[in-house]
């Protein structure tokens, strides 16, 4: 049975031990949960006169700080205590208050792994539940502390930031990255509804409200349940909220850092690069910005690209053509084949003409005046094309065609 | 998607002009962004929108269709040298606010070569005078990345890259010098 503390002294040895108390936090709030044993070499290294041992009964006997197996923790309203008095609040970090909510959940399930253990009384069950129960609590108002503290302490701090703006530019950035990057941002991470702690946290609920209703609880642990779960969710809100609020705070702050920072990063850039001129001057900007010239590839005309943009863009998809069935083969016998350019200039060398060559040619006397067009501009490997932009048009008609053709003439070499 | 939207975007920025938030067809260029991108593809053409900065670009791959080594040398240099030069005539705000696009220079008021270092940069890429380098800046303004207007010069969104470029692919000159 441990003894009863009272206020008096309880403020007496919070008053001795500050220093102690206050090493605690910081070690907290790196991450870092003390031993038993740390905090005992702690004492001993500050002050070589002392008990060790005999400060940490008292700081536990007066529930400064709580033992937890081989680990030492500060109660809630301590740290608030001993961080006012020390005029230094900070903020708790988000990854330490992610911990805190960690250890909640293993004690929630632990409890219920415990309440569904076979081989004890529900007496026995009930020292180890109370034990944790009292360590949830312990620890949620923490978490309910730091809430509030981390709120004031943005408050406090952002408008001595802003002017920190003016006199030291590095060390504002340096402040609020931190603020922002430490400190806010994890929050952000774990309240994800996605987050392995959201998810965690889920489970505890769906066991706490299990546990109110099972048969197996007592009536103690039955109400015990449903406060942690009425606990840890205002504690969850009250983080969320603390949270929202020193976003809105502190983000505007963060965005002028952020862009402080570029605007540094681009003076040192353009610096270096003055000083790359002088000495070297072997930078290559057109290669790396692939900044286009006036024409691409050379390959078009600007006026071809317009039109090929033009045409294509109107384009619409339609129904898919449907070809419709021949009435009568006989159709197919009155087709003319296409013309093979090849078997045409077999015999020949150099054709000075090639559309007149082709027109007149025998074996193209029932083809239209397109499908002649087609046979002499198709490019083959065996022939060459030649063509003279100086030349004059020439109009070539044929009897059985509906159209003309006006064109420069084009010259064909046979080359095999 | 209309085909007049294809030809004006690309017909602004085939010469290399880089098109910034504020823009008459940026609001369009984003509605469409996709389909201009697939579209311009196919003409070998990369269109690149850094939408969340503000601005789009085309790129080309092939180094026969690029802008010359020098004018680009130029471009970079001229506005680096410049982000210094209002550094120390106006201080740190007025530069962030300049780099924002917020604020414009006078260009009168640049003396570029009244700095040793600036003039001796300047003289490595051919800019000899004050008059030289207001000529490149006016020239330089069809990439896109600064405009003149009334005789004021304020930066668009699209300096981002030209400072990006600054910032990641230039050798550090200590590094260099410790390589030798």
């Amino acid at each position: 049975m441990s003894k009863v503390v009272g206020f008096n002294e309880r403020l007496k040895r919070v008053s001795n031990h500050g220093i102690h108390l206050k090493w605690v936090i910081e070690s907290e709030a790196k991450g870092h949960t003390p031993t038993v044993s740390q905090l005992i070499s702690h004492i001993k290294a500050t002050d070589i006169e002392s008990n060790p041992d005999f400060i940490l009964k008292q700081l536990v006997e007066s529930e400064a700080i709580i033992q937890d197996a081989n680990l030492i923790r500060i109660n809630g309203p301590v740290t608030d205590f001993i961080l006012w008095a020390s005029d230094a609040s900070n903020i708790m970090p988000g990854s330490r208050i992610e911990q805190i909510f960690s250890e909640v959940i293993a004690q929630i399930n632990s409890i219920f792994e415990k309440l569904n253990q076979d081989g004890e009384t529900l007496r026995q069950k009930g020292a180890y539940i109370t034990e944790r129960v009292r360590d949830i609590n312990s620890k949620l108002l923490t978490l309910r502390g730091a809430a509030a503290e981390n709120v004031r302490t943005v408050i406090n701090s952002s408008s001595s930031l802003r002017l920190l703006k003016e006199d030291d530019r590095l060390k504002f950035i340096a402040r609020v990255s931190k603020l922002w990057e430490e400190d806010i941002d994890p929050i952000s991470g774990f309240r994800k509804v996605t987050s392995d702690l959201q998810i965690r946290r889920r489970e505890a609920r769906s066991i706490l409200e299990s546990m109110i209703y099972s048969g197996k609880s007592s009536h103690t642990i039955r109400r015990d349940s449903e406060r942690i779960l009425e606990l840890l969710d205002m504690t969850w809100d009250r983080i969320a909220y603390s949270h929202d609020i020193m976003i809105k705070e502190v983000r505007p702050l963060y965005k002028l850092a952020q862009r402080m920072k570029s605007t540094i990063s681009i003076v040192n850039a353009a610096e270096n690069m003055i000083n790359h001129i002088i000495t070297q001057n072997k930078f290559t900007p057109n290669l790396d910005l692939s900044i286009p010239s006036l024409r691409v590839n050379q390959l078009f005309s600007d006026l071809s690209i317009d039109s090929f943009i033009l045409t294509l863009g109107d384009v619409e998809d339609e129904a898919e053509y449907v070809i419709p069935p021949r009435a009568s083969m006989e159709e197919i016998d009155t087709i003319n084949p296409p013309i093979d350019i090849i078997e045409l200039v077999k015999n020949e060398k150099f054709i000075p003409d090639a559309m007149e060559f082709v027109l007149g040619h025998p074996l193209t006397q029932s083809h239209t005046i397109q499908e002649c067009a087609i046979a002499v501009y198709s490019r083959r490997g065996e022939i060459v094309h030649h063509f003279n932009r100086d030349s004059n048009k020439k109009l070539y008609s044929k009897e059985n065609s509906d159209f003309d053709l006006l064109s420069r003439p084009i010259q064909i070499e046979v080359i095999v | 998607m209309n085909s007049k939207l294809i030809k004006a975007t690309f017909d602004e920025m085939k010469s290399g002009y880089h098109i910034s938030i504020g823009h008459p067809l940026w609001n369009e260029i984003i509605e469409h962004s996709e389909e201009l991108i697939e579209y311009f593809s196919h003409l070998q053409l990369e269109l690149e929108i850094k939408s969340d900065i503000g601005y789009c670009y085309f790129k080309t791959a092939d180094s026969n269709d690029l802008i010359d080594l020098k004018r680009a040398r130029r471009a970079v240099a001229i506005l680096n040298i410049l982000v210094l030069e209002i550094k120390n005539l106006a201080g740190d705000e007025e530069l962030e606010g300049f780099l924002l696009g917020r604020n414009t220079f006078p260009l009168e008021s640049l003396e570029l070569h009244n700095t040793g270092r600036f003039s001796k940069a300047l003289k490595q890429l051919g800019v000899s005078d004050k008059e030289d380098v207001i000529t490149h800046l006016k020239s330089s303004q069809s990439f896109g990345f600064h405009k003149i207007e009334n005789g004021r010069i304020m930066l668009q969104k699209a300096s981002d890259r030209i400072f990006k470029y600054t910032l990641l692919e230039i050798p550090k000159v200590s590094e260099m010098e410790e390589e030798e």
